[in-house]
């Protein structure tokens, strides 16, 4: 398919992303995530308190991060949940987040130490792994736990030989390659990678490449709205950002298209911390402009808003 | 001055000298055995080391997965129990844990979740009539012990009995009133008239340690539980990646300066160790070759 | 120069200085590769180490704006740590409930044996503590002196408050705790009637109902 990937976004955006912390009260720390309005989750954070006794193989005094992953509108799947754990999904899923989330925090601080994580995704559309450590990163952050460094996630497919980042569940069911990783930006370590597809040894590390582009840019947004959370006042704040710019270059994996791409996008001016760039065009900008509000109720009105405004711009 | 186990691991991996004496780039020995099990269609029984896997194959015809219309299913389940100490109630634990093995395993054939057909599809025409009726393939493999490497061992393991299997011919009936299950297929039963399937591009898992700018391979138990950071990649005779598995929770990779490097050590494993193993001559009858690094 | 002005919010992974050129590690903070690192989110707090704390004679002229220092003395640096948001200064030094060898805790007995008692242990200094942690006071770890003496249910009793300090983080479950200083040991007791009671010497307790007297370590 050429153009659009059916949302309007280039291939290297990521959908926009709302967040709010506090809302699970009596939590240590918890955060909700929405990423274009079709993936949502809330991410839980209890503790430290004191380890179980498990230590299987492991020092009794290192720290525990307890995972757990649910998904109550799944079942239709037909998997029969076994046990407490969950389903297969769920469970690797709390594995993946296990692996992805545990070097970000400052384990010799915790010492015999338990922290455990209530990871429950309402609706999912494309890869649940990148919006859970997005989403368990900031519920860390919000809890005082002491990290190294907010952890970052991206994901990339290739669709019909073009590179695509944040995928959504349509574009994943096509991927003739999938990549997703976990990458904490300060210290420039790759903490997961999960891949899946055929590339050579130059097109894994170009895929790698675009991936880590991405999860850099997506610091600089968690981290301008953390500090917003901030100058709260410790107030649970929202804020939502329109899609922004994953990655520098555009690299395609078509026969000698590389060079030819690049001009097409405008390359990222400055750093790291960038504000993320707003994108012209009507319903984007009155998407802008309708700033989501406390409650709940005011962003359904404001997605009722775009599509009218969507409607009156395709009729023209 | 290295006080812990750990420390003793990383200042051998430094200076090229790991404590069974092995070069960091040496694998141990590996040993296949196939047609170990009369019965099944195709077993291997292979070892790296100390860690055996027993696997067995077993064929019969069934649907296809959905998308798929003409592309063979492989599934594959993993019984670790007999490795380890079980009591009380940790039996499900091992369960969820060889239902882990056995996915990762069976990643390594299904491909991408947007590619048409599966690893075996590339060479083998395993589709007896498109949407309804394929070879289907069960692997099982049971984990005689474990001593590091498993994921390893279980995807040489079923490469290797795969390279067993011997696919009997077959021929379509053309019947005007079609069955519940498709068209009428008769098999021949002459173990004569089969034909071999053709394994060259089945991928296999390469696991890598990682300490600092250094990476080792083949890591068994004992440096399993030093080394933090592990990848995994899933390669084939070719050198192409076909999977990438995060080997353990604490695995960080630094990613500039040692990304490139390991990906290209995990190709040339992959590389040298198909080569090494398919240059060797197969016949129907049990054999044993060696591999050492 | 400290990068980060003071006041302004940080995040986990912001750099803020380096190390023991621009500025020092404080709270909430770590170094990394010559770099000290923000560990939470919260507001950066720049503190000035005052001339007394290092000798210094009264005549040097020093700077004492809290944002900038002079390179000259090299001695100095400013400590930086970072103030998460709800917590008083002062207080928040470790805002996470993580016990370390060297705390002093207050902790409930719960049961004892003629080896050690076993305690619930809910404060760490005067904070509490998100969830309790369970800790243990061995015989020989009740006071300084004579420890092949010590009987523990002359020492504490189930239901007691005791002060004690954090030893070794242990094998198994339980934390080791010590009360072997003179300001660590009962701070509360009842009685078996269950009165509130005084302390009458250095190692007893009375009952001022019953007036019967009940042997402690008590907290000096």
């Amino acid at each position: 398919m050429e153009g659009g990937r059916g949302d309007g976004r280039g291939p290297l955006e990521c959908r926009a992303t709302f967040l709010r912390t506090g809302v699970v009260g009596g939590a240590t720390g918890s955060a909700y995530l929405e990423v274009g309005r079709s993936t949502r989750m809330v991410v839980s954070v209890w503790g430290p308190r004191q380890r179980d006794r498990d230590g299987e193989g492991s020092s009794p005094h290192e720290m525990q991060l307890d995972c757990h992953v649910h998904l109550p509108f799944a079942r239709g799947e037909a998997e029969e949940a076994a046990g407490s754990r969950g389903t297969e999904r769920e469970r690797t899923l709390a594995r993946q987040l296990e692996q992805g989330i545990l070097p970000s925090i400052q384990q010799d601080r915790l010492k015999k130490c338990c922290v455990e994580v209530q990871c429950t995704i309402l609706e999912s559309n494309g890869s649940d792994f990148t919006p859970a450590i997005l989403c368990t990163s900031f519920a860390l952050a919000s809890s005082n736990i002491p990290l190294y460094d907010l952890m970052t996630s991206c994901t990339l497919v290739v669709v019909e030989g073009r590179i695509l980042l944040d995928p959504t569940a349509a574009e994943l069911a096509r991927s003739e390659d999938e990549v997703s990783l976990a990458y904490m930006p300060s210290r420039d370590q790759v903490t997961f990678v999960q891949a899946c597809g055929d590339w050579s040894e130059r097109s894994f590390k170009e895929c790698m490449d675009n991936c880590v582009d991405g999860c850099k840019k997506m610091r600089a947004v968690m981290r301008s709205f953390l500090v917003e959370l901030g100058e709260g006042g410790g107030r649970p704040a929202s804020h939502s950002l329109d899609y922004f710019q994953g990655g520098g270059e555009v690299c395609d994996q078509g026969p000698g298209a590389g060079e030819d791409d690049a001009g097409e996008k405008a390359p990222m001016s400055g750093g790291d911390d960038d504000e993320p760039r707003r994108e012209g065009g009507g319903g984007a900008a009155r998407f802008e402009e309708s700033r989501v509000s406390e409650k709940l109720g005011n962003l359904v009105v404001a997605d009722q808003d775009l599509d009218a405004e969507l409607d009156t711009l395709l009729d023209v | 001055m290295a006080t812990t186990g750990e420390d003793v691991w990383v200042a051998g991996v430094r200076g090229n000298v790991r404590q069974d004496g092995r070069e960091n780039s040496e694998y141990r020995r590996i040993t296949i055995q196939n047609g170990t099990i009369e019965h099944a269609q195709g077993s291997a029984l292979v070892q790296i080391g100390d860690t055996k896997v027993l696997a067995a194959a077993s064929l019969e015809i069934g649907e296809p997965r959905e998308g798929r219309p003409k592309s063979g299913v492989v599934r594959v389940t993993v019984d670790c129990t007999l490795c380890y100490p079980v009591d009380g109630t940790n039996w499900r634990s091992y369960d969820r844990y060889g239902k882990d093995l056995a996915s990762q395993v069976e990643d390594l054939y299904n491909g991408p979740r947007g590619s048409s057909k599966g690893v075996l599809d590339e060479e083998n025409d395993l589709c007896l009539a498109e949407g309804q009726s394929v070879w289907c393939f069960t692997i099982d493999c049971v984990v005689l012990s474990d001593d590091g490497s498993l994921l390893d061992c279980l995807s040489l393991a079923c490469r290797s009995c795969l390279c067993d299997v011997g696919i009997p011919k077959f021929e379509v009936l053309e019947t005007n009133e079609v069955g519940p299950s498709g068209p009428e297929i008769t098999i021949e039963e002459d173990p004569n008239q089969y034909w071999q399937l053709q394994c060259a591009r089945v991928p296999v898992y390469v696991s890598l340690g990682l300490v600092e700018t250094l990476w080792v391979y083949d890591l068994c138990k004992n440096e399993e539980n030093h080394c933090r950071s592990r990848l995994t990649f899933g390669v084939d005779a070719s050198g192409a990646i076909k999977q990438v598995v995060s080997g353990a929770s604490g695995t960080c990779v630094n990613y500039s300066r040692n990304v490139a490097n390991i990906i290209e050590a995990a190709c040339l494993a992959g590389r040298k160790l198909l080569s090494s193993i398919d240059s060797v001559d197969q016949g129907k009858d049990q054999h044993l070759f060696h591999i050492g690094k | 120069m400290v990068l980060v002005a003071e006041s302004e919010v940080v995040c986990p992974g912001d750099k803020l200085g380096r190390d023991n050129e621009d500025c020092v590690s404080g709270a909430n903070t770590h170094v990394y590769k010559g770099y000290v690192i923000a560990s939470t989110l919260g507001k950066l707090v720049c503190e000035q180490p005052s001339k007394l704390d290092f000798g210094l004679d009264p005549g040097s002229t020093t700077t004492t704006t809290t944002t900038t220092m002079g390179e000259a003395s090299g001695k100095r640096l400013p400590v930086v740590s970072i103030r998460a948001e709800g917590s008083k200064p002062g207080q928040g030094e470790e805002s996470v409930g993580a016990l370390s060898i060297g705390d002093e805790v207050l902790c409930r007995v719960k049961r004892l044996n003629p080896r050690y008692a076993s305690c619930d242990i809910s404060c760490k200094g005067n904070s509490p503590l998100i969830k309790e942690f369970l800790g243990i006071i061995r015989v020989q770890d009740v006071r300084a002196t004579e420890i092949d003496k010590v009987s523990i249910l002359s020492s504490f009793r189930p239901g007691d408050i005791v002060r004690a300090e954090v030893i070794s983080l242990g094998e198994s479950q339980s934390l080791l705790l010590s009360t072997a200083k003179d300001h660590l040991g009962v701070l509360h007791a009842k009685s078996e009637q269950g009165e509130t009671m005084v302390q009458v010497s250095p190692t007893e307790m009375l009952c001022p109902v019953t007036k019967a007297r009940e042997e402690r370590k008590i907290a000096q």
